[in-house]
């Protein structure tokens, strides 16, 4: 009590304090309110008093005022109107800085009332005889289509702004070429920002004199720009090359990233490249010297360079050499781009460094240093026995991690260079002891089985840590079994103890079905013909590939074309991280020889605005923080709990029965214990992992699941047509992200169920398994009907289709936008978590008809601010009937179609999986594309994304 | 674009707080507090992702200084934004430190108001800022005033205000470079680069057009071709005490790597001509940064000898050689050497200066205040260690502080040339002064 008291005696001083005759006290009691809004204090009922002040002719105080003003006017709309006079005042004052003062401030009050009386001043301000005024105007006609975007279409800004691209003051330019930029950007549809030859001419002439960030916001509008044809881009890369000797980082990168696009579209043998080449490297180099968190933004923008034009820094591996004092971000981003320059020339010094990081403090980076050692080795030849060398020296500092992550190494080069270095394996077996993590114990026991045969007590260790196998992470459990399967082989005289002993132990005492099934397997093989089973087992293993970590190309070049900016430090899309707005998907241009490129790519556009699906991922790179939250436990099918439900599963369930049957149930037959008998396939299985041919390439024993899978049916759900629009898969989780784990994906309306079909490929080096999938809790209930259900192992460089049908009747969760979706895998490696956008008609149920006279009773119903009107474009001139029948395959059913005044009327329904009806009308003018298009739903959240997927399907094929 | 600026002190309170756009609430003040500041583990990112906002931050001495943003905004342009705030507060007001940001707090907003325009930069030259933002209060300034104001800020020289006049013209020139070298245990020089600034101080009346000239090997090969340029190397300037002993020896040109200019050069001149052309900031200003990674003439040579003897000793034996001419005196070295944490006594012995262990910062600290060219100085220190601390010790290299009264690049001014066709002085009226600084910047020699 005393407390709000006390505040409320706060209030009523500074309340009589404001309203003082004394301009000092006004002015200190104004401090003090400003001071309080800083900390986050209401002061909004100041407001009425604060207000008062605003009539003193003092432009300090006036500033503070406009500051109080911009805070609160929102909550007070009423009270806000009392400014409109000074401001209008304001305006018209003699002085520029006045006049401009009130336009900014104007702009930034988002208040109806004030944004109508802000037209007329603007208007007059845009064309103000003061450079000053007019480049605020200009921003503010940005502000302005934050707040009412019809309003600056009515009012004719957006030609008063383009007509201040030709303004003789440069810093105009910039700031009206910034203010298009942004608008365009918010609404990709209406061609906003015409940005053709003349034009760029004018932004190239402003650029030489305009301010540092006026030559970043140019820059980065004519990255958009598509030169006409290579001789285009050649001039335009010649005329911005300068900026490349700027002081400013920004401009730097921003030239940088104009040079990278335009690039493509030259020949890449010609004298021009290679000069630039030679123009471009010098400038990226210095960028290392300035501040970290520049160095840092720099770093993650050549890592891009660098996998897209190596050429470029070839010659400056150095540079990259790690600092002592450097920031951690600083030291891992050089590391990963040493690794990636990293050649048969200058490995000696790059290895030598290496050594050195490995004996530094930082775990994470003493880590990626050993990991890059064993990478130069699989990447350089020449250079694999100074690695290996290497590496036995750090294992013999016994410093545990160190230890652990050269054990994982080394294991891939043995894959990469078989019976090579087997002379160090009696070293490695001395740390055995020391290893507590899970990756450098399987690993260890990998060599262990693989080179049984070497390695004397190779029987001894193995049991050794069969001892505490009940303890064992899934992942050396699995390793463990194979292992001593190889040495059974191998050793099959002093070992059957052994093998007996773990068989008997995975069959009998596990609870982890893959662990089971894999020992089933191994022990039919072994009891029926143990020369197939040495033929599957000791097969010979695939190479592995000598780059790791590369980002796959198009997301590479879809992130060249954002160079410089948020998208390139994060390596994500922008879709992933920023929110709501539709976000044009950046394309690179194409080189095609022919002066048709320009046509590419406006062709190349229009598709990409019917790619409208959002996928989004979650942002968390690296220790980035997400709010994500998953609500109960993960549900898993291979959690230990449901073990009773499994084998009855397993029973009705396609997968293993069908993975089996052929030649191998006879095996089975001999066992009861899994279901040996055929089952008929169940359509109301929810997750089907389709084994198509799959490539796979790990270990034993992914062949073995490979060839048995070749004798199996190929299993799918069939679905009758007719199908809703299907958008393309896109990647949701990209393997750098996942761990190696890709996931793709899309949604689909099939048999009217709701149903998210993925694909999910392993990228990594390791099987993966214990696949789960939750989502959270969205807008409109979507949950899966039953749990996923992935029952083999996903083998390196496998992929699995999978379709998963969701129900709508999950709990709800209001989210921003609507449809968006977050969704978390999980595997034994890691969880997931990740937003995808669900396109809206999806959610269109096939019942959504509604008879004539309720679609009358209800459009009348709904009040008429309810009703949102659109112009769609019939953008592939459809007739009206391909345009209703398209619709209607999409459950957009056309309730009535009349003619009135010589245009077309059509009058539709959809109802979501919610319930919520939603009633259109179009008027169509024949001849014309422009489809008038009004909506009214009671629901009015949901009017932007049905426009949306009118405009989808109205223009996909 | 930027969607608010925020300054905390060290507890995470918030001292300023501008928002600019929409889409950043109240919340995000909150969200960086909560997940940066006061975070458990300690964020290894200058760019954070906390709720699909992005958080660009720095920290100066204890004040937190982050901008966010909701758009996927050019990444390059916050942190060079953020930097130059900083630039524009301490010419302001000094040392960023909490006393003074809340001391100053109007004038904060004032600056945010003027530099950032619904999150777009504008026109941040402090010089320009200060003539129409100042901490007394506006200054009662006639309309005359205030349209040189807006024109200096929106004018194609943004950085120079008209009608400046000087009594006496006047011009400094700084060239000071520094020296990075990693030299690995056996003496090899493993990377070395010096990264040098032209400083320049200008006192110049109107608006004089400037011309500069260096010893480049692009320039200097024109220059043969071009008779021009080659009437006479400036003898006008003074240069004080201290002379670049290239000017003396040699006479070649060096080798640039790359350079960059403030914005007043006119950068499409240099491109096309290679010649340095601008209209100067009136006051202190950085002119040019260039590096350069060859034939760089290393002052100071390191010779370390490190032997641990048995677990409870070490004996530390460190050589310091200076490389230049005998005339010229370094100054200012400071010789770092890493001791292991478990240190428990140190005994020195040096022959020249002082050396004090300092068991706060685990290492030798080795001063001498000078040292003259070719000249060498040994230190021997025996270490004693405590036996139970089982970790490894890692041996951070050696460092070393110095300066030196030559550019160690082998950079030479060879002329500036003052140009102001209005007003009535010329180029040979004006007084102009060179210095040559060689620094240390990170320069270290593995143990």
């Amino acid at each position: 009590m005393a407390e709000i008291e006390s505040k409320k005696g706060e209030i009523y001083e500074l309340k009589a304090e404001l309203n003082s005759d004394k301009r000092e006290r006004k002015k200190e009691a104004l401090k003090k309110v400003i001071a309080s809004m800083t900390v986050g204090k209401d002061v909004s009922q100041l407001f009425p008093d604060v207000i008062n002040c605003m009539q003193i002719d003092n432009l300090e105080l006036k500033k503070l005022v406009y500051l109080y003003l911009m805070n609160y006017a929102k909550t007070q709309p009423e009270m806000a109107i009392l400014a409109v006079n000074t401001f209008a005042k304001d305006c018209n004052d003699p002085s520029p800085l006045i006049r401009a003062l009130a336009v900014r401030t104007m702009g930034c009050i988002r208040v109806e009332k004030i944004t109508e009386h802000l037209c007329e001043p603007l208007r007059k301000c845009l064309k103000d005889e003061d450079p000053y005024v007019r480049k605020t105007a200009a921003v503010c006609v940005a502000k302005l289509y934050d707040i009412n975007q019809q309003l600056v279409f009515d009012q004719g800004f957006l030609d008063l702004l383009k007509d201040l691209l030709s303004d003789s003051n440069p810093m105009v330019v910039a700031n009206a070429v910034a203010a298009l930029s942004e608008i365009s950007e918010q609404s990709p549809q209406i061609q906003v920002f015409d940005l053709n030859g003349p034009t760029v001419n004018k932004l190239l002439t402003a650029l030489n004199e305009c301010s540092e960030w006026g030559q970043v916001f140019i820059l980065d509008t004519i990255a958009n720009y598509p030169p006409k044809d290579d001789k285009d881009a050649q001039s335009i890369c010649e005329r911005i090359t300068p900026r490349l000797a700027h002081a400013n980082s920004a401009v730097v990168l921003s030239t940088v990233k104009v040079l990278m696009k335009f690039l493509e579209l030259i020949d890449p043998n010609s004298e021009f490249v290679q000069n630039l080449y030679r123009k471009l490297a010098p400038p990226l180099v210095t960028l290392l010297s300035t501040e970290p968190e520049i160095q840092y933004v720099a770093l993650r923008n050549i890592n891009l360079i660098v996998q897209k034009r190596s050429d470029i820094l070839k010659n400056e591996m150095k540079v990259f050499f790690v600092k002592y004092n450097d920031p951690i971000y600083v030291k891992l981003e050089k590391l990963d781009i040493m690794i990636r320059l990293t050649n048969s020339n200058n490995i000696a010094q790059v290895l030598a460094e290496l050594k050195e990081y490995a004996t530094e403090v930082d775990v994470d980076f003493v880590r990626k240093a050993v990991r890059a050692i064993g990478r130069c080795a699989i990447k350089v030849e020449p250079a694999a026995e100074r690695c290996v060398n290497t590496l036995i020296d750090l294992i013999q500092t016994k410093v545990n991690y160190v230890v652990q992550e050269a054990i994982v190494v080394i294991k891939d080069i043995f894959r990469k260079y078989p019976n090579k270095y087997e002379s160090i394996i009696a070293i490695l077996c001395e740390n055995l002891d020391s290893l507590d993590e899970p990756e450098a114990r399987a690993s260890m026991i990998w060599i262990v089985g693989e080179y049984a045969e070497r390695i004397d007590n190779a029987d001894e260790l193995l049991e050794g840590f069969l001892d505490g196998f009940k303890d064992e992470n899934n992942q050396v459990q699995l390793q463990l079994l194979t292992a001593i399967v190889k040495l059974f082989l191998k050793k099959p005289t002093e070992t059957q103890e052994l093998v007996t002993k773990v068989l008997t132990l995975v069959t009998q005492e596990t609870d982890n079905p893959d662990l089971r099934d894999r020992g089933y397997i191994y022990w039919r093989l072994l009891s029926t013909d143990p020369k197939a089973a040495k033929e599957v087992v000791l097969a010979e293993k695939p190479l592995i590939s000598e780059e790791t970590d590369l980002l796959e190309p198009t997301l590479l070049d879809e992130l060249i074309c954002h160079i410089g900016s948020l998208a390139s430090v994060y390596h994500k899309p922008p879709n992933t991280f920023v929110e709501g707005r539709f976000i044009m998907k950046k394309k690179l241009p194409f080189r095609t020889g022919i002066h048709h490129e320009y046509e590419d790519i406006t062709t190349m556009q229009t598709n990409q605005q019917q790619q409208q699906q959002q996928v989004v991922i979650s942002s968390n790179v690296g220790s980035l923080i997400d709010d994500f939250d998953i609500l109960g436990p993960m549900s898993n099918t291979s959690s230990t709990t449901m073990n009773t439900f499994e084998h009855t599963q397993q029973q009705t369930s396609s997968a293993i029965p069908n993975l089996l049957d052929d030649e191998l149930s006879s095996i089975l037959g001999l066992d009861s214990n899994v279901g040996g008998h055929q089952t008929p396939m169940m359509n109301t299985n929810t997750s089907l992992p389709i084994n198509r041919l799959t490539t796979s390439t790990g270990n034993d024993l992914d062949d073995l699941f490979g060839d048995i899978n070749l004798h199996t049916g190929p299993s799918s759900i069939s679905f009758s047509s007719p199908n809703t629009l299907v958008l393309p898969k896109e990647i949701w989780v990209s393997a750098q992200k996942g761990k190696g784990l890709e996931i793709s994906g899309t949604f689909a309306r099939r048999n009217n169920q709701i149903v998210m079909e993925m694909d999910f490929t392993n990228k990594a080096l390791q099987s993966m398994n214990d696949f789960a999938l939750q989502l959270n809790r969205n807008s409109f209930g979507l949950t899966p009907l039953q749990p996923l259900q992935i029952l083999n192992p996903l083998f390196p460089n496998q992929t699995i289709p999978i379709q998963l049908i969701l129900n709508a009747n999950g709990p709800i969760m209001k989210m921003d936008p609507l449809t968006n979706l977050q969704i978390a895998i999980k595997n034994n490696i890691d969880i997931f978590y990740f937003n995808c956008i669900v396109p809206i008609h999806i959610l269109f149920v096939h019942n959504g008809e509604i008879d004539k006279m309720t679609f009358l009773q209800t459009w009348q119903d709904i009040p008429e601010n309810n009703e949102i009107k659109y112009q769609l474009q019939n953008i592939n001139n459809l007739s009206i009937d391909d345009l209703q029948n398209k619709l209607r395959l999409n459950n957009i059913h056309t309730i009535t179609r009349t003619i009135i005044e010589q245009k077309e009327m059509l009058y539709q329904t959809i109802k979501l999986t919610n319930g919520i009806f939603i009633l259109i009308e179009l008027k169509i003018t024949p001849g014309n594309r422009t489809i008038a298009f009004s909506l009214k739903t009671k629901v009015p959240d949901v009017a932007n994304l049905i426009i949306q997927a009118y405009e989808l399907i109205l223009s996909s094929n | 674009m930027i969607g608010g600026v925020f300054i905390y002190n060290h507890k995470g309170e918030v001292l300023i707080s501008r928002v600019y756009r929409d889409d950043i609430g109240r919340n995000a003040v909150d969200a960086f507090r909560v997940n940066v500041i006061h975070a458990r583990q300690q964020s290894r990112f200058p760019v954070v992702n906390i709720a699909r906002t992005s958080f660009f931050y720095t920290k100066r001495s204890n004040i937190w200084l982050c901008a966010v943003a909701k758009q996927n905004i050019n990444a390059a342009m916050v942190f060079e934004f953020l930097g130059k705030m900083i630039d524009i507060m301490q010419s302001y007001f000094g040392k960023i430190s909490e006393e003074n940001i809340k001391n100053n707090f109007v004038l904060i907003y004032e600056l945010l108001d003027e530099i950032l325009d619904f999150g777009y930069p504008q026109n941040s030259d402090t010089g320009v800022l200060k003539s129409f933002i100042t901490q007394q209060g506006v200054r009662p300034i006639t309309r005359e005033e205030q349209t040189n104001v807006t024109s200096a800020v929106t004018g194609q020289i943004g950085w120079r205000r008209e009608g400046i006049k000087y009594r006496r013209n006047e011009l400094f020139l700084d060239v000071i470079e520094s020296v990075n070298l990693l030299m690995s245990q056996q003496g090899q020089v493993l990377s070395t680069h010096v990264a040098g600034r032209v400083v320049m101080k200008s006192y110049l009346s109107g608006m004089p057009e400037c011309k500069f000239g260096i010893n480049d090997k692009i320039t200097v090969d024109n220059r043969t071709k071009n008779p021009l340029d080659s009437t006479n190397i400036n003898n006008n300037s003074t240069t004080n005490g201290s002379t670049n002993p290239s000017t003396t020896t040699t006479k070649t040109a060096i080798a640039i790597d790359d350079c960059q200019f403030h914005q007043c050069v006119k950068l499409s001149k240099f491109e096309s001509e290679h010649s340095i052309s601008f209209i100067p900031p009136d006051g202190e200003f950085e002119l040019m940064r260039y590096r350069t990674t060859k034939d760089i003439s290393l002052p100071f040579r390191v010779i370390p000898l490190v032997r641990e003897i048995g677990r409870t000793k070490m004996e530390v034996k460190v050589v310091v050689k200076s490389n230049f001419k005998p005339t010229l005196i370094g100054q200012k070295i400071e010789i770092r050497i890493p001791t292991p944490s478990n240190t428990c006594d140190v005994q020195l012995l040096c022959m020249k200066g002082k050396a004090k262990y300092k068991s706060s910062d685990n290492a030798i600290v080795w001063k001498m205040k000078r040292m003259g060219g070719m000249k060498e100085s040994q230190l021997s220190a025996e270490i004693e260690l405590l036996p139970n601390d089982k970790k490894k010790w890692n041996r951070p290299p050696i460092s070393m502080n110095f300066e030196v009264p030559f550019a160690p690049s082998g950079f030479k001014v060879r002329y500036l040339k003052v140009f102001e066709h209005k007003l009535n002085y010329s180029d040979s009226d004006t007084v102009k002064w060179v210095r040559y600084i060689g620094k240390s910047g990170l320069y270290e020699t593995r143990s």
